[in-house]
């Protein structure tokens, strides 16, 4: 018979999910409750660590990439001027202590420098991805190339998503007349294959001289025609958020058309906006990267999309030119799609724990 | 008990919104005319439908278009017409000097904003100051309204809120910029009795505090009787009868007015049948013609009712009917038809 001196005490222990209650109530900053969240999914956490790393890895080749072109200019550089010597020693030092510095053993070197004589090495301790046909070590292409190749993705699809989210939000929140020319625009995109599309319009511009080289055409086109996807899901969205009736009470608090749209519906949508940005991403890395395989690419750039192309057809015989590249693509888009998950689910306050 | 025109605040006169559907004109609002003094509690009341909230948005010109539509009338409010204005002179007016508060609080704040960053921002629509000043002014405000521990409450989420809290919020909101005139649409109808009496306890008293108008949207008489000073009864898009509170619920005189009253049970009362108002309301889009009531009206007088609109009637000072029995029409037609009927006869059913 239970008492009051036979009750086991740990039942007045709170729980977990009281104690993050009393958290909450206690008004905890939106980001910790968002960071609370995300760090109890493992694989969201696994997603952010993927994520992190790659762009921890590709700002530091880019500072790497212009501390070497600086110090080439400044003439500071010494040895081989294609190596990025001046480091090299740091490298070496750091990595394999010991070693002569008469024969250096190089861990990144230039992407594009070229060893004439280690053609098609399989992965070693000198070159850890091996070289491919050109003598270059992939390791040192794996690296410098995650700077262009996640920038390219990242800006081609910020730039559709912006536009997206803007005519989208618009016509969603007007409808009507402005929605249905958006609509009709759409459908003409979609009518045509977007790959062809990409192909035919580069061709048609390919004289035209751009800053930021070839693919600054192919960013800007991509924009144009790519931003359907996200107009149509953000347009969706804001047909059903602008009947809530928070949105009659912002008007009545005396809040302007645009207020209402971008400060007030549009954070409602941010869940639908995360995973376009991040499955996005990785999609328009492999867009990019098809359209370098048919030569719509820019061949003097290092990228993970344009080494996977040039080598896939090694595969069998010299697996690991084609393969770390892929991988790092592999990588790109599953770490940015565990993290896009979990980010969603943790930014979304209507989801209680 | 009529005060003198420098004491109205707002004055609507003929309003007429219409809402443009597939299935039709939906015609919500045929003629509103109403005026309310400087800080008194005006009561809306009728049946869903009958175009409360649509007169109350109408006023703040915040109709949805498409498909509605405000087609006519003027909306007087410190000497202009509030329908001429230019957009961003009518949003000064919004959540400045007319608030409004809405029916639902669950659904009436933003999901993803700490109440204080929307009470800071209905602040900082309309005044000038920093998002500190504004969030310590929600915080004052919080408090004002009754919510406990504020400072603390402050950051939280909507989700976070009771329901008799949020509402307490959009009241704090509404109140934010000390407005003149506050529209309530059905303040308390989404919350249980206590909770109801609480809220409307509490715009009763900052209605006080702030020296401000009340348009208060209901479908409950009893909550009229509480809160009104003076009523106004809506039907199928006209006002019906308008006039101070004691007189309309003593005596009310038109039969639409009747009705809603008699179907209030008494605990005072004998026991006996409430009295009920035969049909429904009717589709807006095909309304019966002339007085919209005449229908369901234990007074029809065939020929007149549903021919001749009946004007508004001044039956006593401060007191508006529009029905055909106290009209000139009327006392010919009941002349012609051998009847006669007393002015102001209460029904059995009230007393």
């Amino acid at each position: 018979m239970a008492t009051i001196e036979n009750i086991e005490t740990d039942e007045f222990i709170l729980d977990e999910k009281t104690l993050r209650e009393i958290e909450t109530m206690k008004g905890a900053n939106q980001w910790s409750i968002v960071w609370r969240r995300i760090k109890k999914d493992k694989m969201g956490m696994l997603g952010l660590y993927i994520v992190t790393f790659l762009i921890l890895m590709a700002f530091v080749s880019w500072i790497l990439l212009q501390l070497d072109e600086w110090l080439t200019h400044a003439g500071l550089l010494y040895g081989d001027p294609n190596l990025i010597s001046s480091l090299n020693n740091l490298y070496v030092e750091l990595w394999i202590p010991g070693v002569s510095k008469s024969n250096p053993i190089v861990l990144f070197n230039h992407p594009t420098y070229q060893f004439a004589d280690q053609v098609k090495l399989p992965p070693s301790f000198i070159h850890p991805f091996g070289t491919d046909a050109n003598g270059q070590d992939m390791l040192s292409r794996v690296f410098f190339g995650a700077t262009n190749s996640l920038a390219l993705g990242f800006i081609g699809q910020m730039t559709t998503v912006i536009i997206g989210t803007v005519l989208g939000s618009i016509a969603g929140f007007y409808g009507g007349i402005i929605d249905d020319i958006l609509q009709r625009v759409i459908e003409l995109l979609y009518s045509m294959p977007q790959f062809i599309l990409m192909i035919f319009i580069i061709v048609l511009f390919e004289d035209i001289q751009v800053p930021g080289g070839k693919y600054a055409v192919v960013v800007i086109f991509f924009a144009l025609i790519g931003w359907g996807g996200t107009a149509l899901i953000i347009r969706s969205n804001f047909f059903s958020l602008k009947e809530q009736d928070f949105v009659e009470a912002e008007r009545a608090l005396g809040a302007s058309d645009m207020r209402i749209i971008f400060k007030h519906i549009l954070p409602n949508s941010l869940a639908p906006l995360i995973i376009i940005v991040t499955l996005g991403i990785a999609g328009t890395i492999f867009l990019f990267a098809a359209l370098a395989f048919f030569g719509f690419g820019d061949a003097t750039i290092v990228s993970w999309g344009d080494d996977l192309n040039k080598w896939q057809d090694q595969l069998l015989e010299y697996p690991w030119m084609p393969m770390f590249p892929a991988l790092f693509i592999f990588f790109t888009v599953l770490g940015f799609n565990l993290f896009g998950d979990s980010l969603r689910d943790a930014l979304d306050p209507r989801l209680k724990d | 008990m009529s005060r003198p025109p420098e004491d109205i605040l707002l004055e609507i006169k003929g309003l007429k919104t219409y809402f443009f559907t597939e299935e039709g004109v939906v015609k919500a609002i045929e003629s509103v005319d109403i005026e309310v003094y400087k800080s008194e509690t005006l009561g809306l009341v009728g049946e869903s439908g009958s175009g409360k909230s649509v007169t109350a948005l109408s006023i703040l010109g915040i109709v949805p278009d498409p498909p509605g539509k405000v087609l006519d009338g003027q909306v007087v409010f410190h000497g202009q017409d509030l329908r001429h204005l230019s957009d961003s002179d009518m949003r000064k007016i919004r959540g400045n000097q007319i608030a409004m508060i809405f029916q639902d609080p669950m659904t009436s704040l933003n999901p993803v904003f700490t109440v204080g960053d929307q009470i800071s921002e209905a602040i900082m629509l309309h005044q000038k100051v920093s998002k500190k000043e504004a969030k310590e002014k929600s915080i004052k405000i919080m408090s004002l309204v009754g919510i406990p521990s504020a400072d603390e409450r402050v950051d939280n989420y909507p989700f976070e809120f009771s329901g008799g809290m949020r509402q307490r919020v959009m009241i704090a909101m509404a109140l934010s910029c000390n407005p003149e005139l506050l529209i309530a649409d059905e303040p308390s109808t989404s919350l249980d009795v206590t909770i109801q009496a609480q809220i409307l306890e509490l715009l009763k008293a900052t209605s006080e505090e702030f020296d401000m108008s009340i348009i208060l949207i209901t479908h409950d008489m009893g909550v009229i009787a509480e809160m009104c000073d003076r009523v106004a009864v809506m039907y199928a898009g006209y006002i019906c009868e308008l006039g101070d509170i004691m007189i309309i619920f003593k005596s009310p005189f038109h039969p639409y007015t009747r009705g809603l009253l008699g179907a209030i049970p008494r605990p005072d009362a004998e026991r006996e049948d409430l009295t009920i108002i035969r049909g429904a309301i009717p589709n807006l889009i095909n309304p019966p013609s002339a007085c919209r009531f005449h229908p369901r009206c234990d007074y029809y007088m065939q020929g007149l009712c549903d021919v001749i609109l009946p004007a508004i009637i001044e039956v006593e000072p401060g007191h508006d009917v529009r029905c055909h029995i106290y009209s000139e029409e009327g006392k010919a037609w009941m002349q012609k038809h051998g009847q006669k009927r007393e002015i102001g006869k209460v029904p059995k059913a009230i007393k």
